[in-house]
């Protein structure tokens, strides 16, 4: 029923992407996280419907019980993080409580999920217990929060009323989507091995599944890291007449344009005014804002940390333009990106990054 | 020995009383892989294997299904105390006379 709807929508989503793509060399950027958005909604239909007996190593509750604890883990770094905005951090934990959430739904052969599958009265019972006690620590958490609003001072309301649009309620949402598989992680015994042999067309469809998560969890992971190492890729300067030009010079307007990223990516722009009369360049204008500035940024955040200009002694006149880049996912990576043009007295471009 | 109790049947109505059971002891007897019997009596394989350990309670209904599947009256094979070994019940009679 749902395949339909989704494809409708891809397909839709797709079309704007292409009509976008036409207007904006970025377009492609959007389309690409149509299609990021799409795998992740055909990934959660395929493993919903495919399921895997849990290994040797999985079906140990010892196990399990760590990767609930990691899960555990990562939705109270989640309250931590600081209110007031939706940052990488979350994005990775995110990612990250979302490869938890596969691994312990693996875990548990999807009891606690697999809606359409018939279970057995034991995995019936189990599921009832985990969604049981499910129900009652999440109707305990949201009563603690009911009493702490009702008798915290500002401080705390100012924080709760934050928190509303940031991690803490992330990581809410995800233990209400969550928890009951959690919970039956924690509860079902060490599973009894070695599991049947499964027909080699099941084994495919967990193959197909098992690519399909990974593809979901390392792609954002891929992207950020490409900011890190993807080349630069600097376009042709730009070069206009320069509508102002003092008496016995030469003047023009000068644009570098970069690229940096694939998919994650950034566009910067630097502009300059400059005048040469053979004996020394020199700029038209003082730098600003509008100057060296990132004209385009998807899923990346920008900041300027240099624009400026200096002349030298051989008559040459340097723009620059230096920017931090960070990803939106791993936002501890940072990129330093430094775009220079260099103007000598006769109005040659002589180096260019 | 009683094993320690698992979870699996927490909150499912059966109660937390042990019941001991012969399922590995027939199974075994009749050749039967786990998954083949469970396919039989209609349950996940896990499930048989959670019965054998004793870390799960049957219905009265599986219970049946596995009496009628063994062809034995459900008290043959459940226990509310632990099961001496079938040579033994066979042959304790017979030793004593």
């Amino acid at each position: 029923m749902w395949i339909p709807v989704i494809l409708l929508a891809l397909i839709i989503g797709a079309g704007l992407a292409l009509v976008d793509t036409t207007v904006s060399p970025f377009g492609l950027s959007t389309l690409l996280t149509l299609i990021y958005v799409a795998l992740c909604a055909a990934t959660a239909l395929v493993v919903r419907r495919v399921t895997a007996q849990p290994g040797n190593w999985l079906g140990r509750r010892r196990v399990r019980r760590g990767v609930v604890l990691l899960a555990v883990l990562s939705c109270l770094l989640m309250v931590a993080v600081p209110a007031g905005g939706l940052g990488g951090t979350v994005l990775l934990l995110l990612l990250f409580l979302a490869l938890c959430n596969v691994v312990l739904a693996r875990a548990t052969a999807q009891v606690a999920v697999s809606l359409p599958r018939p279970l057995d009265e034991r995995q019936g019972s189990l599921r009832d217990h985990g969604y049981r006690l499910a129900y009652w620590l999440l109707a305990g958490i949201a009563g603690l929060l009911a009493l702490v609003t009702y008798f915290a001072g500002s401080a705390a309301r100012a924080w709760l009323g934050t928190a509303l649009v940031s991690g803490p309620f992330i990581a809410f949402v995800v233990l209400a989507i969550c928890l009951p598989t959690m919970i039956v992680a924690w509860i079902e015994p060490d599973r009894v091995m070695p599991a049947p042999p499964q027909s080699r067309s099941h084994v495919w469809a967990v193959r197909v599944a098992a690519v399909m998560v990974a593809t979901s969890l390392l792609s954002p992971l891929l992207a950020a890291v490409g900011v890190e190492l993807i080349p630069a890729q600097a376009s042709q300067l730009e070069r206009y007449s320069s509508l102002v030009s003092p008496k016995g010079s030469s003047c023009a307007t000068l644009r570098r344009t970069t690229e940096i990223g694939f998919w994650f990516e950034a566009r910067f722009v630097l502009d300059t005014e400059v005048c040469w009369n053979g004996h020394r360049a020199r700029y038209l204008y003082g730098m600003n804002r509008s100057d060296c500035m990132a004209s385009e940024w998807v899923l990346v955040s920008v900041s300027t940390s240099q624009c400026a200009r200096r002349s030298k002694p051989n008559g040459t006149v340097e723009f620059n333009y230096t920017a931090w880049i960070h990803p939106d996912v791993l936002s501890f990576l940072a990129r330093r990106l430094r775009v220079s043009v260099a103007v000598d007295r006769n109005g040659n471009v002589e180096r260019t990054k | 020995m009683a094993r320690k109790r698992g979870g699996t049947d927490g909150g499912s109505g059966t109660g937390s009383t042990r019941i001991y059971n012969r399922i590995a002891v027939l199974r075994a007897e009749r050749e039967l892989s786990r998954y083949q019997l469970a396919e039989a009596v209609g349950v996940n394989y896990q499930t048989i294997g959670y019965l054998e350990r004793g870390e799960y309670n049957p219905s009265l209904e599986l219970a049946l299904r596995l009496a009628e599947l063994f062809e034995l009256p459900v008290e043959a094979i459940f226990s509310r105390q632990p099961q001496r070994p079938m040579s033994e019940e066979l042959y304790a009679p017979i030793a004593n006379g």
